[in-house]
């Protein structure tokens, strides 16, 4: 019997792993993955066993067979490579510390109360597979812990630019102006964000009715110790602004903000200000942290319609579009 | 058939060499960022250092991390670290809010409209700004929303049992474990102190802590034995901290409300 489901988990190997496995190695390890790898995979032989295994872990259970089909290549040097990688494998059973009993992995998760539309096809939740595994292999990432360290909802329905603000200036160590409520600690927030300079800069009462325009924030930011460089989606083309984006991603010192038209993603709302943390170049898309966290998740947002959206210009005419910020000025 | 043996055996050990020394030379700089009071040191390490990084990667016990992320925010006073954890964990939570008069027909916790409602009535809104709240208060407010709540004070119990605990909680999607911390154990700037527990290493054996009072210090991996000394260190009354479990799996759907007796 236990040769018969060996030889039926072979054939199962060769059709699916081949494609996946190869692929997929280049990635990084994932959570899932180790778990796979410090199961004793020698004893699965049970076939049930193996789909009940599969579900739970998904495409991972795939690293496993690649070693069982790799074993049935003739050739000396594979040979070599299958007994290498047991010993690594078999080393890794024995000396490791796991707790085999807290791997249970429970596939009832339920849905944030707080998406208020479903993900569509221009854009999935960043906490579905798909997105965390978007998330670990992305290499345009050189902010993307800072901006988490300092994400934060914004407190009024008007405040997406402020809140976009605050997350950008704190993520770029900027130095706050002092706090009535921090005491000797320093951070900008939403409540005190028009407090010193910024609010000579912006009106103040006009924000707080109608939001910021790629203009206001332009001038907002340029009051701090930061090199600023707006762009007008219309003025450039879609390589140009990708170009734009993806050097400032790999740059630990520089933070985009996108100002872009909610609509054209099929998302309830219209003009929307959020900071983009990274981007994938094999699905082509942005991780756009949306600051009106009581209505969307981050998401992995196309970068087509990402780039359609900035286009749309506003009731007033003006255009949409992004800015880099640079917190390393020359003197 | 030995000098082949040999011979790939010594080009794979070549490789890991070379990877190694490469990694070893070519790594970055690590630099801190000015919102850092003190340092990290032998208890903590910054969740977005290599070695934090890595932790976060190969965790098996972060089944709520992007949860919290998504609804991490900083205290917006100084005595709020409580109420900005409980904004946090009854967010990841999803649990459904009062309606906000700010945000239009959303709905979301937050720091500023905290004491509305049930939350008001059940602890003293002055006292609880003025001081912060304790281990019982914050079972109190909790109990009010549709959750199972589990509140542990460390003393009580041994480090194993506390770090099973925790262990199991950060395997369930459905759960939070919010944690009351004194720093000074941590060698951190404050006393007492409020955050959530978002994953566990067990390597290392480190609990990542997402800190509230973001303007003092980032998220850190913060070792297992000083983090269970610091929840056992009691506070002025003598009584000991702890740590809170919830649970929203059983209350799914319904709006459930407990008698806010503890």
């Amino acid at each position: 019997m236990s040769l018969l489901s060996f030889v039926v988990m072979v054939n199962v190997a060769c059709s699916v792993s081949l494609q996946v496995s190869i692929h997929r190695l280049t990635g990084t390890c994932s959570e899932t993955l180790q778990a796979t790898l410090t199961l004793p995979w020698f004893i699965v032989y049970n076939l049930t066993q193996l789909l009940q295994l599969s579900l739970a872990l998904r495409l991972e259970i795939c690293y496993t067979f690649y070693l069982v089909e790799i074993s049935y290549y003739r050739h000396r040097v594979y040979k070599l490579i299958t007994l290498a990688l047991s010993v690594l494998f078999l080393s890794n059973i024995v000396f490791s510390e796991h707790n085999f009993e807290h791997d249970q992995i429970k596939l009832d998760i339920s849905p944030a109360t707080t998406v208020v539309t479903p993900p569509n096809e221009h854009w999935i939740e960043w906490d579905s597979p798909e997105g965390l595994f978007r998330q670990e292999t992305s290499q345009f990432k050189a902010n993307l812990f800072k901006l988490l360290r300092f994400y934060e909802a914004q407190i009024r329905g008007t405040y997406c630019g402020v809140a976009t603000a605050v997350v950008a200036l704190n993520a770029l160590a900027i130095k706050a102006p002092a706090s009535q409520y921090l005491g000797k600690y320093r951070l900008f927030t939403q409540e005190e964000f028009f407090e010193g300079s910024i609010g000579e800069a912006v009106n103040k009462d006009v924000v707080k009715t109608k939001g910021l325009t790629l203009k206001d924030m332009t001038a907002l930011m340029e009051t701090q110790p930061l090199k600023v460089d707006p762009f007008e989606a219309v003025n450039l083309t879609d390589d140009e602004i990708r170009h734009h984006i993806i050097s400032a991603l790999q740059n630990p010192n520089q933070v985009v903000i996108v100002l872009y038209q909610r609509k054209e993603l099929k998302q309830e709302g219209s003009g929307h200000w959020s900071p983009i943390a990274a981007y994938d170049c094999h699905s082509d898309s942005f991780l756009v942290l949306d600051v009106a966290r009581y209505k969307y998740p981050p998401a992995w947002i196309n970068a087509d319609t990402l780039l359609a959206s900035m286009r749309i210009p506003d009731d007033e005419g003006l255009s949409r579009g992004f800015i880099i910020l640079d917190n390393k000025v020359e003197e | 058939m030995y000098r082949c043996i040999i011979s790939s055996f010594s080009i794979f050990a070549l490789l890991i060499l070379s990877y190694t020394l490469y990694c070893h030379f070519y790594s970055l700089p690590e630099n801190h960022s000015p919102t850092i009071v003190t340092p990290p040191n032998e208890y903590w390490m910054e969740w977005d250092s290599q070695e934090g990084l890595k932790r976060q990667e190969t965790s098996q016990y972060k089944a709520n991390l992007f949860k919290l992320l998504r609804f991490y925010e900083s205290q917006i006073r100084g005595t709020y670290c409580g109420i900005a954890t409980a904004v946090v964990a009854l967010n990841s939570l999803s649990i459904e809010s009062l309606k906000s008069q700010y945000l239009e027909n959303s709905y979301l916790f937050t720091q500023e409209e905290f004491f509305e409602g049930k939350i008001g009535e059940t602890i003293d809104p002055a006292r609880t700004k003025k001081q912060g709240l304790t281990l019982n208060d914050m079972a109190k407010v909790m109990k009010t929303q549709p959750l199972m709540v589990n509140a542990y004070e460390a003393a009580y119990f041994t480090d194993e049992e506390i770090r099973y605990k925790i262990m199991t909680a950060l395997t369930n999607p459905n759960q939070t474990v919010i944690a009351l911390y004194h720093r000074k154990e941590l060698k951190q700037e404050g006393a007492g102190h409020w955050s959530p527990v978002a994953a566990y290493d067990r390597k290392s054996d480190s609990f990542l802590i997402l800190d509230v009072a973001r303007y003092k210090y980032p998220p850190a991996w913060v070792d297992g034995k000083a983090f269970i000394a610091a929840m056992k260190a009691p506070n002025d009354k003598g009584v000991s901290r702890g740590f809170l479990i919830l649970d929203n799996s059983s209350f799914k759907g319904t709006k459930a409300v407990l008698n806010a007796e503890w």
